[in-house]
This record gives C-alpha cells, sequence and structure tokens, in this order.
C-alpha cells in the first residue's frame, strides 16, 4: 500500500506510452488506473485550497489546531426571474475581512500621522510605511499617467491597490484564502476599472467620447465612411472591453498560479514520504525548500500584482482622457 | 500636475507603456474571430459558403491591424507632446 502513489504514476505513465502493451494487460492497467484515481482524490490537497466554498478552517486551541466551520446559508432572494443566493462564502468572508482591516489599519495610520504632524515630528512606524506607500503610487504611478487633474483618481486607484494588496497578502498567512485568486472577484474589480474609465473619458471628452466607441473619418470619400464605420467600430469596443478583461484574467491567473505552485511541492512531500521510507524527511527538504522559496516569489507577486493593477488603471484613464488628441 | 512639488519625472510610465499593449493582441484575435463569425452568418444569409468567412478572416485581421496603428500612433503623438511640454518647462525655468 505504501508504494501505492509511485505505482500508479509509473502504471499513468505506462499506460500513455504504451497503449498496446496496455491493451494486451487490460486488466491490471485497469485496476492501477481505479487505484490512480482513489488516490487522486486522497491526496487533492490543491484544488480546495484555491477554490471557493462554504467551508472554511478556523485556528482552534486543541489538535488538530484547526476545525473546519461551516458558513451560514441564506435563503436565496429572488428578484424577477433572478435568483440571487447571498450566502457567504469562503472567499467573501475574506473580503470582509480584508476590508475591515485595511479600514482599521489606513485610518489608525492617518490619524497618529495627523497628530505626528501637527507636533511637528516625523512619523514613525505604521504611518510612515503607509505615507511612503501612498506617495509612491500617488506620484510615480496615478499622477504621472492619469495626466492633468489626476487627483480626482488618486481615492479611487490608491483604494484598489490596498484592498487587492491586502486581499492578496491575506491568501498568504496561515488559514488564509486569496480572495483576488477568484476570477468573481477580479472580474468585479475590473468592472469597477471599466465603468471608471469609462465615465472619465465621457466627461472629458463630452461628445467626443463616441470618437472611442465609433469610428468615423471625414478624411475618407463619402462611400468608404460607413463601410469602414461598420468595419472599425465594433474593433473599437472589442479594443475597449479586452483591456479589464485582460486585468481581470492577469491578477486572477498570478495569485491562482503562485499558490498552485507552492501546494505543488508541499504535495511532493507526501508523496516521497509514502515512497522513499528512510529518507523521507530528507528527501522532502527540497521540495519544502522550494515551497519556502516560492513562497518568498509569491508576497512579492502579491505587491507587484497590486501595483500592475494600479498602474494599467491609471495608464487606461489617462489614455481615454486624452483620446480627442 | 506640473504644479505639484512632490512630483518627480516618471519612471513607472515605462511599464506602463508596456501594459498599455498587453491587451492589444486579444483585441487582434477576437477581432478576427468576430468578423468570421459575421462572415459565417453572413454565408447562411445569401447561401456563399465560404466566401464572407474568409473575407471576414483577412477583414478582421486588417481591421484590428489598423486599429493597433492608430492607437500606437495617438500614443506616439501624445509622448511627443509631452516632451515638447517638458522641454518648454525646462527653458522657462
Amino acid at each position: 500500500m505504501k508504494i501505492g502513489p509511485f505505482a500508479s504514476l509509473l502504471a499513468a505513465v505506462l499506460l500513455a506510452a504504451a497503449p498496446l502493451r496496455a491493451q494486451e494487460h487490460a486488466e491490471a492497467p485497469a485496476s492501477a488506473a481505479a487505484a490512480e484515481t482513489a488516490q487522486a482524490e486522497k491526496v487533492d490537497i490543491i484544488t480546495p485550497h484555491i477554490t471557493d466554498g462554504n467551508h472554511m478552517e478556523v485556528p482552534w486551541i486543541l489538535p488538530p489546531f484547526f476545525k473546519e466551520i461551516t458558513l451560514p446559508h441564506f435563503e436565496p432572494v429572488h428578484i424577477g426571474p433572478v435568483t440571487l443566493d447571498l450566502s457567504p462564502t469562503k472567499h467573501v468572508v475574506f473580503l470582509f475581512i480584508g476590508a475591515i482591516l485595511l479600514f482599521t489599519l489606513l485610518t489608525v495610520s492617518a490619524r497618529r500621522h495627523a497628530r505626528a504632524t501637527r507636533s511637528g515630528q516625523a512619523p514613525k512606524g505604521g504611518p510612515n510605511v503607509a505615507e511612503a506607500m501612498i506617495l509612491y503610487i500617488r506620484n510615480e504611478v496615478i499622477l504621472p499617467n492619469v495626466g492633468h487633474h489626476g487627483e480626482k483618481f488618486v481615492p479611487y486607484l490608491l483604494t484598489v491597490f490596498f484592498f487587492i494588496l491586502t486581499l492578496n497578502l491575506l491568501g498568504l498567512v496561515p488559514f488564509g484564502s486569496t480572495a483576488t485568486g477568484n476570477i468573481s472577484v477580479t472580474a468585479t474589480l475590473a468592472f469597477l476599472t471599466f465603468v471608471t474609465v469609462e465615465v472619465a473619458g465621457i466627461r472629458a471628452n463630452g461628445w467626443g467620447y463616441l470618437n472611442t466607441l465609433f469610428y468615423w473619418n471625414n478624411d475618407l470619400p463619402v462611400v468608404m465612411r460607413p463601410l469602414m464605420f461598420l468595419i472599425m467600430s465594433p474593433v473599437e469596443m472589442i479594443g475597449k472591453l479586452t483591456k479589464p478583461f485582460a486585468l481581470a484574467i492577469r491578477l486572477f491567473a498570478n495569485m491562482t498560479a503562485g499558490h498552485i505552485v507552492v501546494l505543488a511541492f508541499v504535495g511532493l512531500f507526501f508523496g516521497f514520504a509514502g515512497t522513499v521510507l528512510t529518507f523521507s524527511s530528507l528527501v522532502a527538504l527540497a521540495p519544502i525548500t522550494m515551497a519556502v522559496l516560492i513562497m518568498v516569489l509569491e508576497i512579492f507577486v502579491a505587491f507587484l500584482q497590486a501595483f500592475i493593477f494600479t498602474l494599467l488603471s491609471s495608464v487606461f484613464i489617462g489614455q481615454i482622457r486624452e483620446a480627442h488628441h | 500636475m506640473a504644479d505639484d512639488p512632490l512630483r518627480k519625472p516618471g519612471s513607472a510610465s515605462s511599464l506602463g507603456a508596456a501594459g498599455r499593449y498587453a491587451g492589444l493582441g486579444l483585441q487582434f484575435a477576437i477581432s478576427i474571430v468576430f468578423f468570421l463569425f459575421v462572415g459565417q452568418w453572413l454565408d447562411g444569409r445569401f447561401g456563399t459558403e465560404p466566401l464572407f468567412l474568409y473575407l471576414g478572416v483577412f477583414v478582421g485581421a486588417g481591421a484590428a491591424f489598423y486599429s493597433m496603428y492608430r492607437s500606437l500612433m495617438a500614443d506616439q503623438r501624445r509622448d511627443e507632446e509631452q516632451a515638447r511640454e517638458s522641454e518648454r518647462e525646462g527653458r522657462g525655468r
């Protein structure tokens, strides 16, 4: 039984490499495949960690030091023909934890910062860190990219940055879950950016906004104008939609991929533990080292992806506001 | 923006320029597929298979390329304008 994973892996490789042989010995691979699926169900530590659900694990004082709790279920709400299940899931809980944490940290920081400034001193600790990050994002990322009078967009973009950053980092703490590893969350964030970009375009360009939606070129011959209108307008609209789509996919994929890599390395540990009997703990050093290193990389990625989302949102806002040029 | 004493010349903007074109590839692909389906629909309407389907692929690719060209040209114009502006500011100081 102890060589189960290895044997099933071998069987899978043989199955893929030599279909003819597998046909001859039809019985053995079939049972091996069954064992493989049973084994796969047993050791799947990745899927439950990266997917959403109505269960979550919380720390507990008694062994095994965690407890699985089931989140409350609300009756679905009916609005016309639409049925909405508003029950909280694991990621919803972490959205709220992130929001509350961020609100508390930043309001406390702001208050302490104001107090330090009033007394004529430089702020220390947390407020200082918050100030450095806010000023960097504001002065290096938002204002140069949004363009003239970009101050109006600073509150939204800073909120997006810190919210995404908090959610990303919450996925790295024990018992944490990455809400930004959920395509619905990233799609909603990207949709908010999309609305902000379009509203900014309407406000900056007025009726000229229609030029970013439809294509009408007065330099063309009269016959060509409607033809080019019909061909180019869909392309312009597709171009509008691909930007937030890419934003959503980029954040979702980056956050999910890192977790899968870490969990796959941790999974290797269990794989080795069953096979290389006496050396198991030594062999496990390699995947554990890799998992820790990837985890460090993940901390960097958490900052990077929040930064990229904010940067690209600023770039898109700046782009559409200058569209009339 | 220019009167903001804290603002230094942008360093993040080069990364932003790269990100600006990240959506173009997807736009290219979706444009081709969109016009491919339009062509297929037209073929179904007029029974001209596969004329409009092929035409759609080329029209989609061409239109996406032209859209890309336009956005690149607009960005270049904007960069030149910005460079001129900062040059003026530098002289005035």
